[in-house]
């Protein structure tokens, strides 16, 4: 077992525990490893990015976190369990790059899906709306509850999908570039209402992105990532780069951050064979 | 320019009917300069003589040939949705039936149509079989198609939801297959119409298929367009239906 149980609180101090994780897909000589020797331990309420070239297995650490992909070897612990449990208990919350709405369900009724599905749920009466409701007007989408998926934006769309992760109020919400494919402007409003959300939930957040400015600004940590095989080069604790209680993208010492990320990136990129 | 969206309904009407003016204009001019004989092809205005002289022995033959197509439709499609579902289920019957049943899909099935009347007798039961066997494999194919066309994250996300089989199929496997399922209705009904007629020409003296079949022996040739266009109201009827009922349940693609 590891460690997760305090033995006198009782407490769980981790959301996730990894220990020497490895994937590997196929076998044989068609085998191909996607992550190596993973060790992560991700502590609860924190907000923790994950970064690197396409290929260093940053989602694929998202979706083993998630129990999507199994391990080929080493140990995890979700929440002090498995992760199949934890999703029962709507423990997890994903958010894909893709908002994966329905496209024949309302942002209220997408939003609404987890109520549904699943052996958690209840009845859709009228009070159980009234979470997927709430949840539409934190991400500033209230009054829109009718729209389709298709007469919304990116970042609308994105903001659906963000509430739809957060039915249940999951203690780790774990997001696979969901700001990717939006523009800059967007993207950062986006960051903020993200941190916002952060706060007011005490939600666990495991972020994958492949923008340096995102991850620095986002992340209490940054996990820096490299491919082939996809490893951990290091995990940067960006406290020292942030002033506190305020961070500014312009600001010498939060660039300073995004320098010392950008040199640790291009060094994992010459360690690792092409 | 100026265009209202009034003017510009009728202009996208107008043109089409010009189009119609125009091939009844072909119809009268070829059958005038080549003076082609009432038995062989009739002039428009003798099709329409009969279609008000016989109208009850239309409405009459019509009758049988909707009844079976509008069963053979319900029939094929209804088998085709169950056998689909069970193919999406069970990768087992899935593996062994379906490349079969693509196989069966190229037999003419004007070929098979004399062995089905040898089975099912000469009275409605052989036309709504036909009619069933030709609407079957487009939305066999199609449904199939339609179920497994959800996406590698919708997937996820059920798991994320640890939704089941059951939920996964009807929460979105089945929404997924929807418009799939639409566009293979469009074809079987009118191919459904097809196989009725088909059906009728082997073994039978009521329906429009038979109709056609005395009205052609008898150079009834009034009679033979006339029983035509009845198969071609029928068959826009059913595909008019259908496009109703795709407007009504599947909203989210228009």
């Amino acid at each position: 077992m590891l460690g997760a149980h305090d033995p006198i609180s009782g407490k769980i101090d981790s959301a996730a525990n990894l220990r020497n994780v490895r994937v590997t897909f196929g076998q044989g000589e068609a085998s191909f490893t996607a992550v190596e020797d993973v060790s992560l331990k991700i502590n609860q309420g924190e907000l923790i990015t994950l970064i690197g070239p396409s290929g260093c297995g940053k989602s694929t650490l998202l979706r083993i976190i998630a129990g999507l992909i199994p391990q080929s070897a080493g140990e995890i612990e979700i929440l002090g369990g498995t992760a199949e449990d934890a999703r029962k208990r709507r423990d997890i919350g994903f958010v894909f790059q893709d908002s994966t709405l329905l496209p024949w369900r309302s942002a209220l009724e997408n939003v609404a899906l987890p109520l549904e599905v699943g052996p958690g749920k209840g009845k859709k009466s009228k009070k159980a709306m009234a979470e997927p409701k709430q949840l539409l007007e934190m991400v500033g989408l209230g009054g829109r509850e009718n729209a389709m998926p298709r007469e919304l934006s990116g970042g609308m769309r994105q903001r659906v999908a963000i509430a739809r992760a957060l039915v249940g109020s999951p203690r780790i919400l774990l997001m696979d570039e969901p700001f990717g494919a939006l523009d800059e402007i967007t993207r950062d409003r986006l960051n903020e209402e993200l941190l916002q959300i952060w706060r007011e939930t005490g939600a666990t957040i495991v972020f994958v992105t492949h923008t340096i400015s995102e991850a620095a600004y986002l992340g209490q940590r940054v996990v820096v990532m490299a491919a082939n095989p996809g490893r951990i080069i290091e995990v940067v604790d960006m406290k020292p780069f942030k002033q506190e209680n305020k961070i500014s993208r312009d600001d010498m010492l939060f660039n300073e951050g995004i320098s010392h990320l950008r040199h640790l990136l291009s060094q994992g990129e010459g360690e690792g064979g092409v | 320019m100026s265009s209202s969206p009034i003017r510009d309904k009728a202009i996208g009407v107008l043109w089409p009917l010009l189009g119609g003016v125009s091939i009844l204009a072909l119809w009268y001019f070829v059958i005038i300069v080549f003076k082609v004989p009432d038995y062989i092809a009739p002039a428009p205005h003798e099709v329409l003589k009969v279609v008000i002289d016989q109208f009850d022995l239309l409405v009459a033959n019509t009758i049988p040939t909707l009844q079976e197509s509008v069963l053979g439709f319900l029939l094929g499609n209804g088998v085709a949705i169950l056998i689909a579902i069970m193919f999406v289920h069970n990768m087992t019957v899935s593996r062994m039936y379906y490349p079969i049943a693509i196989l069966a899909n190229t037999i003419p099935i004007i070929a098979i149509s004399p062995i089905l009347v040898l089975i099912f007798g000469l009275g409605m039961a052989p036309k709504i079989v036909i009619s069933a066997i030709i609407c079957f494999f487009p939305t066999l194919v199609n449904m199939i198609r339609g179920f497994n066309s959800i996406s590698h994250s919708e997937l996820e996300l059920m798991r994320i939801l640890s939704a089941n089989k059951r939920e996964v199929f009807w929460k979105l496997r089945m929404q997924r297959s929807l418009p799939f399922l639409f566009s293979a209705l469009r074809i079987a009904s009118t191919t459904c119409v097809i196989g009725a007629i088909v059906g009728e020409w082997i073994g039978s003296n009521l329906g429009l298929g038979a109709l056609i079949i005395q009205a052609t022996f008898n150079y009834r040739s009034g009679l033979l367009y006339a029983a035509i266009l009845g198969a071609s109201l029928l068959a826009i009827t059913l595909f008019a239906i259908v496009v109703l009922l795709e407007k009504k349940f599947l909203r989210w693609t228009h």
